[in-house]
Parts: C-alpha cells; structure tokens; sequence
C-alpha cells in the first residue's frame, strides 16, 4: 500500500500514461491499475472520478459520452494535447527522481 | 424462498442519496451507476450471484462520505453556478445525439420495415393534411371580411293559405326601410342577380356573374378596390365596378376607370372602379357589379314590392350588439309594412337575420346565391380523417413492435443484461419520432404533388400554402412529436415490461399479450375495406341507372342555345326559329323559357279546384312555345296540346301535368280539362294534360307542372340535330346563328349533358369514395402484413422444424396463411349488413333507385381476399424459405 501522499502525486502520471495509449472510461481505467500494480494500487471510484474531472478541468483531458447498441451509457476520457504535454512533463520528473534514488541506493536506474 | 433480487430496484435506491446532493451534477451521478453496473456484470460473469456482486461493488466503490467531500472539492473548482448549468445542458444534448445516431443507423439496417412503416404513415398523414385543409376551407367561408361577425343577411318567410316558403333573398325595399327605421342597421346594402350582353368593339360577351349592388355594399364587405374609389363609384345610374377577372377579361391589362362598355345594344355603362376577385370562400361571387340606381331607371317598379323578392339584403349591425335583439323587431316590422299589400291573398310575410359566417355551411333556405356546403359532411370528413391517422399510427405501432421483438434476439448480446431499460425507451422514441419526422415531411411532399388533382377530381378548393404559414408548421411540429411519442412508445412500453432475459430467450415473442387485439384491428380495417368497394360499386350503379333511364322526354341530340333573355330574340323569336330549323341537319326546334334539368323556382297560380274554388297552388311553369310539347315528346293524355289553330292558346291556355291532377285530387285526367286558371293578370282554362316526366333530377318525385306561352320569358332555343356529322353542324349552326343574331354569342350545351351535371354531387361522392376505398384496402395490408410478420416470428421455430422434418414450401404456406384467410371471412360477414343498411340510407335520397344486389359484394368479397391473400402469402412464402438452421439457433 502506498502512502496517501505518493498515491496522490502518482494518480496523474499513471491516468496520463493509460490515456496516451488511447481513451478509456472510468471502470476500465480501474482494471487496467489493478491488473498493472497487481493489487499494490486499488484505488475507487469515489477518488478515481474527482482526478478525472479536475484534470478535465485544467484541460489535460477531454470527455464525451457514449451510447452501446445495448443501450450502456459511459463517459469517455481521452487526452488534450495539453494532457500530452504535461505528461512528458510528468515522465521527466519522474525519471529524474528515480536517477537520483537510484544512485542514492547503489541501483541501476531502470528508467532511460 | 427468498424473492428475487432486482437489480434494477437496488440502483435505484442507491441513486437516491447522490440525487439529492447538490455536490454530484446529473452527470457524476450517471458516471458512477455506469461504473456501478460494469462492476456488478464483471462480478456476475466471475460467477458471483446476483446480490452479493452488487453488494461487493458497493464496496469497492468506496465511501459516499469520501466521495461527496472529494466531489465538493471539484464542484466549487469549477468556475461558476452558470458553467454547471451550461455543462449539464451540453452533457444532455450529447446524449440526445448519441441516441440519434444509432436510431439512425438501427433504422438504415432495416431499410425495408423501416420504409413500409413510413409509406404508412406517410399516407395517414397526407389524407389527414387534405383533409383538414378541406375543413378548414369550408369552415372559414366568408370570414375574410373584416366585419364578419356583424353582418347578417335579410331572409323572407312567405306563407300562403298556412304554407311558408323560406327564400333566402327579400324584397327590394327591405334593406333601406330596415335602415331608415332602426338605428343599430348602421348599413344596409342589396344585390340583385342580372345579365347582360356585353358588347366591345366587335366582340360580344355574355355576362352572367353580374349584379345590380347598393353603393353601400362596399361599407358592409371588405372589397379592397384596386382603382377607383369606393365611396362615389356606384352612386350614380350606369356605372360599373369590375373585379379583377372581369377588368382582365374586358380590358386586358390596361386601367379601365373611366371606359365605358354597351350592355344589350343600348346602355353605355362607365367604369367606376376594379376591385380585387373573391377568395374561393365566399358564398356569393361576381365578375360585373352595377349600380342599384341603374335598376331604378331600367325596372322601377322592381324594387318596390316586398313579396318580390330576390334582393339579397345584408345589413350592418353595430360591434358586440346582440342579433336576436333585432330580429325580435322583425315580426311587427314585416306585418306593419307588408299586411295591407298580402292581405287580400290570405298570406303573410314574415322577416328574419342570419348571420353571414352561418350562410354557407348552415342556411337551408331556397334560391341561395351560389352552392351551399354541408355541415354533415365536415363531420363525416373530420371523423374519416382521424380514423385514417389513428389506424395509421395504430400500423405503425404494430409493425415497430413485430420488428424489435425479432431485433432484441437478433442482438442476441448477453451483454443486453442489465441495459437501462430508460435508455432503450429513449431509444426507441428516437426511433419513432425519426421516422414520424420523415413521415411528416413526405406527407406534406404528397399532399403538395396531389393538391391541385384533388381540387379538380372533387371541386374543391385545398388552401396548401396555410400549411406553410409558421403557425401551422409549429403545430405540425407538435403533432409530429406527439404521434411519434405515441406511435413509439407502445413498442417500448411492451419490450422494457418484461425482463430482459425474456426478450432474449424468445420467451416475451411468445406472449399472446396484444395478439387479440392486432387481431380485431386487421378485421376492423378489412370490414371498412370491403364496406368501401362494395359502396363505391352501388355508387356508380345507381348512378349509372340514374343517367340511363327513360325520363319521359326527348334527350339525345338537343343541342340547347342560351340566348340570356334577350328582347331582341324574343321578339323576332318565330323567325330565328325557323331559320334554324333550315339547316338540313337540324330535324326540329322550339324555344322556351325553361328546359328540363333547370330549376326556376316555383309560382303561386291560382286554379280551379273540383270543388269550383279558387284555390292556390305552389308549382313550376314551364314557358314554352308552340313546338315544344311536340319537340320534347311530351305525351297527351288528356285533351291537346298548343296548337297554332287556335291563336288564344297563346294567352288563354294551360297545360298541367298528372301531378297537378293527383295533388287537386280531380277524379281523372280528363275531369282537369276546362278547368280555370289565374295568376299575374292572365287566365283562362285548362286545354290538355300530359303524362308525368322527370323535367328535375331523379332526386325529386314528379311535382306539379304546368306550361303556358309567354314569350316575354324565353331564354333557350332547343334544336334537335342529326347524330352524324356533328363536328360539322355546330360549326354551321353557329355561322347560322351570328348572321341571325349578329351580337349574341353562341352559347350552347347539350341537354343530356346539363342533365348529368345535377348528379355532380353524386359522381364526386363516387369518386371519394372510390379514392377512399384505395386507401383503406393499402392500410389494412400494411396492418395484414405487421400482423403477418408478428406472427411469423412467433412461430419461427416451429417453422424451423417443419422443415427439417420435411414438410413443403407450399404446405408451409397454407399452414401460415389459414388463420389470416378466417380473419377476412370475419371481416366479411360483418361488413355486408352495415354497408347494406349505410347505402339503403343513402339511396332514399333518389326518389327512383336501384336494388342493391348481390354482385357488388361478392366483387369486393373476392378482390380483398385476393390481395389479403398476396399480402400473407409473400410474408409466408419468406418465412417458409428461410434457413430453418437459423430459426432453430436461437434457444
């Protein structure tokens, strides 16, 4: 389990990073964390959402709803090319920190 | 036993709570149900049961309290109230626009139903728009003008020896003593019907849309004038005012204030002013509107004798004045001008209003000014039109229905478990209101295209371009919502009923739900179908039977020349006889002041009774001449006919018909003769008798008829010609004609075509219903083939098997069609006694009519089988050739 204060900071990145492959909606963006981090990140929906809506809100992401021939109703998220941006921002911070841990605990740094 | 867990409920209690939470928008919470119902899927196909996956979803959702404070923190990040008002709009339009595109692409994958279902509709809709516009064309006669309300029309009650005789028209000096006696006629105005020969330069024009009118007509009718103006242009003697038409017709395109035109050789008549033609509902129509001054000088004792009527008098009454409170004046008014002058013959005459928006569809009176309409039938039309829209949409619904139940299993997605049943109604009142809109928009294409083939086939006037008038699209708008909302809501309503599992199991098409009543309706519209052919076969056989009967006169080859009363004829009238007569190709002629086929209204003469009194008797009078009888075969069965050899048959002379003989109750023919006879100065006595005959439509038994001489009253010239060789005769005839009468044109017509034009109404009632009956038949396969379909896909499997087990294309098909071929049976029986009863009905309005026999319904029995049959069979014989492995996969 990670700390509040790392599962916070993580979130961007880590919705950033699924989304750039392309869009997704909020339960398929859950799986998709838990299937990666093998469990160690659960997170739910009464926080995913409140992240989704406030980086829609900054304009990393763009939304739009859509209706299956079933008739299911979800709403899709899909990254701005603002979103792109701030995620190459995000992976150079990222990788630049884990240089410096890296060095710090005598660890090849996995990240280049 | 623990009752079932549903789903449905539960999410609808959880939504509660967050619904009422003003930190969730609409849209957050249709976000969380959505994730919500992917978690409860995900954990039902990992094999969880149905309570607990929802109950584990629950609580991985995480807390309400966590996510309302985060969602707080969000709301208040965003901008303002106004852009979560603006977003939530914007969130509900995408919606609607999802829902659009896949109606649209549902409804492109089943072009076919999709198009048979519109063609439906589409026809409901064009009939219900013709009709109404039809309607609403009747309904609205007279109300142009700007006082509508406050005008009323002067009507007289005459009654002679205790029988009244209503006439829509008065006497001449009704309207301007009715103005100088009461204060609230604010106006007063007349119109007198006249004809006159218009000469111009070496053209000759016979003017019957003319009348003398009051200058204060124009105070009374709103009547824009185009030139000239209103106030001074009939005042005085010999002026004209033309409306539009009739300025065109004389004067082409140039101005004619101030021309002048010779009416019958002698008069010089100036023009006054141009008005503007009459819209097409207006009960009363002119070409030539001459001043009433002119008729004081032309006639002046006309227009001075109350039982004289014929002035159609309409009077001005003051805004929001109460008719009734004059019209109960009326009564001492009348006797107090009129007593002394009726008196003498027993008689009284009696005054009454009525309003103008009344005159067309309600006036009953005798001697209207032009048609009336029938109030009857705007009810009998406004209840056609709502039956045809109700069985349209009632088509549509079970043809949409039929269809999705195949559809739901078609999807066949599990995946349909747990679908908002809220979104597949809104679905498919997207559906419906789709192909509602392109049913609407073709209707009012085709009820463009067919207009004007409408007003001619039935003489009637459609106004199209109110259909185009915003007020109207804004309520067609409406109504296109509205059927579509209807229309598509029963599908929905039966298929989100039933659980889902059992539209996808093929459980729900099973259902006999609805089945009963799918049924009754295809009976229903059959039994008007049938109804309908057979009504239109009696239709044209009593019509035909009516143009082909034995009318007791000559009526083939008469060729009938309209001569307008002209003094100038009637003068030399013996001479242009017999000029005429000549032509090698005419075989006789005579001349008269009435044919058969016309109706001049009847007169008061006075004849003797077996009794030895004097006695009054309402009848027609024909005027005729010397060969008449003898032209028009009249039969003598008593007494003789005129005869040149006694030279007072032509003032002292009658002649009576049987009819008058029967209604004086003279013991036989032969007693009427020497009988005498009174009226308008002239008697003398009765000389001969003839045989009845059928001198008015087949509509009216035969009614006291009587003919004298009078030349002063001769209007048509009636010469008997040769069948061969017609192109030529008329031609010479009239060359003939013009050096005898150099300035009256030659206006003729044939007899027996005037005779057919009093069936005019009847002919376009057979026509509708003709039309009508096209229609039904197309709507009641539309509902046979919904039906079918339905059925069809009931019965799937069973086909499936049949076939594998080995039955026949052709065994399959009877199998299928039997019960559709019991449902027109039924139809059947049930039409034959109410079209017999609804046409008897109609035949009385034919004093001489047909039996109804046996051949029309056995026609129209055998032609709806035979298309109810093509119909089914093509659904059947594609049921039964479908691949039955495909039938027996769906479980």
């Amino acid at each position: 389990m990670l700390t509040r204060e790392l599962a916070g900071a993580s979130a961007k990145p880590i919705i950033l990073s699924i989304l750039a492959s392309g869009e997704s909606y909020g339960y398929a963006l859950l799986q998709r964390i838990e299937t990666l981090s093998g469990g160690d990140l659960s997170w739910d929906d009464s926080t995913l959402y409140p992240v989704l809506h406030r980086m829609e809100n900054e304009g990393l992401l763009a939304s739009s709803w859509r209706v299956a021939e079933n008739g299911r109703r979800r709403k899709y998220y899909r990254l701005t090319a603002k979103g792109h941006e701030v995620l190459e921002t995000e992976k150079r911070q990222w990788l630049r920190v884990d240089a410096v841990l890296a060095q710090l605990w005598g660890l090849q740094p996995r990240l280049a | 036993m623990s009752t079932a867990f549903d789903r449905e409920k539960a999410i609808a209690s959880w939504r509660r709570p967050y619904e009422h939470n003003r930190a969730f928008s609409g849209e957050d919470i249709e976000e969380l149900e959505s994730s919500l119902r992917d978690r409860v899927e995900a954990l039902v196909e990992a094999g969880l049961p149905e309570e607990e996956a929802f109950q584990e979803a629950l609580r991985r959702m995480g807390s309400y309290l966590v996510a309302e404070e985060e969602y707080r923190k969000v709301y208040w990040g965003k901008l303002r109230r106004r852009h979560q008002l603006t977003a939530e709009f914007r969130w509900r339009l995408s919606m609607l626009r999802n829902y659009l595109k896949i109606a649209f692409r549902n409804l492109r994958r089943q072009k076919g139903y999709s198009l048979i279902n519109v063609f439906g509709l589409t026809v409901g809709l064009a009939c219900c728009l013709l009709i109404l516009l039809y309607i609403q064309h009747e309904y609205s006669y007279d109300r142009f003008h700007e006082k509508a309300d406050r005008i009323h029309r002067v009507v007289t009650t005459i009654e002679v020896e205790g029988r009244p005789q209503q006439t829509a028209s008065s006497g001449g000096p009704a309207g301007p003593t009715l103005k100088e006696t009461f204060p609230e006629v604010l106006q007063a105005a007349r119109l007198f019907r006249a004809s006159f020969l218009i000469q111009q330069g070496d053209q000759s024009f016979q003017e019957n849309r003319a009348f003398y009118a009051d200058s204060s007509l124009f105070d009374i009718f709103t009547l824009p004038f185009l030139h000239g103006d209103p106030e001074t242009a009939l005042a005085p003697p010999f002026t004209v005012v033309l409306s539009a038409s009739g300025a065109e017709k004389y004067f082409g395109g140039e101005n004619p204030i101030g021309q002048t035109l010779i009416a019958d050789r002698t008069h010089a008549f100036t023009i006054t002013g141009v008005v503007e033609d009459l819209p097409s509902n207006s009960h009363f129509d002119f070409d030539f509107l001459v001043s009433m001054e002119t008729l004081e000088v032309l006639q002046p004792q006309r227009d001075d004798d109350w039982p004289l009527i014929g002035f159609f008098t309409y009077v001005l009454l003051p805004e929001a004045y109460d008719a009734a409170m004059l019209a109960a004046k009326l009564p001492d008014f009348a006797a107090h001008h009129t007593h002394e002058r009726m008196a003498p013959f027993n008689a009284t005459l009696q005054l009454d209003l009525e309003p103008l928006t009344e005159i067309y569809l309600h006036s009953t009176l005798l001697g209207q000014l032009g048609p009336t309409g029938s109030f009857v039938n705007l009810y009998i039309f406004a209840t056609v039109a709502a039956f045809l829209l109700l069985i349209a949409i009632v088509n549509f619904m079970n043809l949409a229905t039929a269809r999705s139940a195949m559809r739901a299993r078609e999807v066949g997605v599990r995946k349909t478990i747990g679908a908002h049943w809220q979104s597949l109604v809104i679905l498919f009142l997207t559906e419906a209101a789709l192909l509602t809109s392109l049913a609407m928009g073709s209707a009012l294409l085709i009820a463009w295209a067919t207009a004007p083939l409408i007003e001619s086939l039935m003489g009637v006037h459609l106004p199209y371009a109110l259909l185009l008038a915003p007020g109207s699209l804004a309520l067609l708008l409406l109504a296109t919502l509205v059927v579509g909302g209807l229309a598509g809501s029963y599908p929905a309503f039966m298929l989100t009923r039933f659980q889902p599992t059992d539209v996808l199991r093929g459980t729900f098409v099973h259902s006999t739900h609805g089945v009963a009543l799918r049924k009754g309706l295809v009976i229903f519209q059959f039994c008007i179908s049938i109804a309908l052919i057979a009504g239109t076969a009696i239709v044209y056989t009593q019509l035909d039977y009516v143009q082909s009967q034995r009318l007791g006169f000559e009526q083939e080859h008469m060729l009938v020349v309209d001569f307008g009363f002209d003094a100038d004829v009637q003068r030399r009238h013996e001479l242009i006889k017999r000029q005429m007569e000549a032509h090698p190709a005419v075989v006789s002629a005579s001349i008269s002041g009435n044919t058969p086929g016309r109706f001049f209204g009847l007169v008061g003469m006075l004849l003797e009774s077996p009794q030895g009194t004097l006695e009054s008797v309402n009848m027609n009078l024909f005027r005729v001449d010397f060969d008449f009888v003898q032209q028009y075969g009249l039969n003598i069965v008593a007494g003789r006919s005129f005869s040149q050899d006694f030279p007072s048959d032509s003032t002292d002379a009658l002649l009576v018909n049987e009819a008058v003989v029967k209604a004086f109750g003279y013991p036989s023919s032969e007693a009427a003769l020497g009988k005498r006879f009174e009226w308008i100065g002239r008697q003398g006595e009765v000389i001969g008798v003839i045989a009845d005959f059928n001198y008015r439509s087949l509509h009216s038994p035969i009614e006291p008829l009587a003919l004298w001489i009078e030349p002063s009253f001769f209007s048509f010239l009636t010469l008997k010609v040769q069948a061969d060789g017609l192109m030529h005769t008329i031609p010479d005839l009239e060359q003939r004609w013009k050096q005898l009468v150099p300035d009256r044109p030659f206006n003729y017509a044939f007899l027996d075509a005037t005779l057919a034009a009093q069936y005019q109404a009847e002919q376009r009632f057979g026509r509708f219903f003709g039309v009508f009956a096209a229609l039904a038949i197309l709507v009641a396969c539309l509902g046979l083939f919904g039906l079918a379909t339905f059925m069809a896909e009931q019965r799937t499997k069973e086909i499936g098997i049949r076939k594998v087990l080995g039955a026949s294309v052709r065994s399959l098909i009877t199998l299928l069609s039997k019960n559709f071929i019991r449902l027109v049976v039924i139809a059947f029986c049930l039409a034959v006694p109410f079209t017999y009863i609804g046409m008897q009905y109609w035949l009385e309005s034919f004093a001489y009519r047909t039996a109804i026999s046996w051949q029309p319904f056995l026609a129209s029995g055998l032609a709806t089988m035979l298309i109810a049959l093509l119909t089914v069979g093509y659904r059947a014989y594609r049921a039964a050739t479908a691949n039955p492995v495909k039938a027996l996969r769906y479980e």
